[in-house]
């Protein structure tokens, strides 16, 4: 087994309590919003698949850059593997936040919020990310120029983040800063757990699919070598590692 | 469970319970196509490896038979000939130890081109 998978089981079983307890905390410790209501619970699954889906494009810039510095591919598949797990969580984010647009101010979505607006843009900038990849037959340079992309678009992500949080005028609630934010203890401690859970889910989520990509890989390496090139199928086109 | 219930607050699901149901839905939803997708591969992916073994397998049965072939000059499957049934039983036997599981043949070819005439 590669040095990735390794504790695959234990961290399988860690996202798993760290979820049933993230939900009987959101829906059974933390109090009613005075203001919303029942409909704040969202926040507890909104927030972090939003903020987890950032940090996991920070991360894709981050393996890019190991990427180029080793020219290792395995620090490819981390990159590709971690902006890809982030698109998942954030169309899974944005969905959630529309649902509680809806219920708390009356819209699916609001253009004018900039939150919601350069969230939107960092998710359709890294959607470009596969075709990008795709367009690319060579696999060396696919590696290097998706490497490029991850990296200058993982910088956008916290340079976007502050902007907005600098910009005057806000309809998105704030209720997390580097003070501590206004939630009461409850409230903080149902977040932060639901934040580790999510965290959770994305490596072990990650890790599963750079084990089944691996696994592929070796797969067509081990029929290569025993029954030769013939025997093998081209990749043909693919925006995935290989 | 039931004690837990009792403690916990009633939620309010007549009026916003729709609302958190649905992004909850979703994202098990979500998670949930992007499971199958991967147990999808998965499956082709061991169907592959199931296919490998099988042709490896083949391939080691052939070089087997042909380098018995070699060694005895008679065809493995060959029915009127039986196989290790001749004169030459003795060296054959010296030469191939049939093992237990798997039929782990152990053919000594260049023992056999030495001493095969003896």
């Amino acid at each position: 087994m590669s040095t990735h998978v390794r504790h695959l089981r234990g961290l399988t079983i860690a996202t798993a309590a760290t979820m049933t307890a993230a939900l009987a905390l959101v829906f059974f410790y933390a109090p009613l919003d005075a203001e919303q209501g029942f409909v704040q619970k969202i926040f507890y699954l909104h927030v972090p698949l939003a903020i987890v889906s950032l940090v996991g494009y920070c991360l894709g810039g981050v393996f890019g850059i190991a990427y180029l510095r080793t020219g290792k591919r395995v620090w490819d598949m981390r990159s590709y593997c971690a902006i890809h797990m982030s698109l998942i969580f954030s169309v899974a984010g944005i969905i959630a936040g529309s649902i509680w647009a809806k219920a708390s101010w009356g819209h699916w979505w609001v253009w004018s919020e900039p939150t919601l607006v350069s969230y939107l843009i960092v998710i359709l900038l890294f959607c470009t990310y596969q075709p990008l990849r795709f367009s690319i037959e060579d696999p060396e340079r696919q590696a290097r120029y998706a490497a490029v992309f991850a990296v200058v678009c993982g910088a956008f992500v916290p340079v976007n983040f502050i902007v907005v949080r600098l910009s005057v005028e806000y309809v998105h609630p704030r209720v997390l800063n580097l003070e501590g934010g206004n939630l009461p203890g409850s409230m903080k401690l149902a977040f932060y757990t639901s934040l580790l859970a999510f965290g959770l889910l994305f490596a072990t989520l990650m890790k599963y699919e750079m084990l089944a990509k691996e696994t592929r890989i070796e797969t067509r390496r081990l029929r290569r070598s025993l029954l030769g090139d013939d025997a093998v199928r081209p990749f043909g086109r693919t925006a995935a590692p290989s | 469970m039931s004690a837990l219930f009792a403690e916990a607050p009633a939620l309010p699901l007549h009026t916003a319970g729709p609302y958190v149901a649905a992004a909850y839905i979703v994202f098990v939803l979500i998670l949930l196509i992007y499971v199958g997708i991967m147990a999808t591969r998965l499956t082709r992916n061991q169907r592959e490896l199931a296919e490998l073994r099988r042709q490896v397998e083949e391939r080691e049965h052939l070089a087997t038979k042909s380098d018995l072939t070699r060694v005895t000059g008679r065809e493995l499957d060959d029915p009127a000939t039986p196989f290790l049934s001749t004169e030459n039983d003795n060296e054959i036997h010296s030469h191939v130890g049939v093992g237990g599981e798997g039929a782990a043949v152990d053919v000594d070819i260049a023992a056999a081109g030495e001493g095969g005439e003896q």
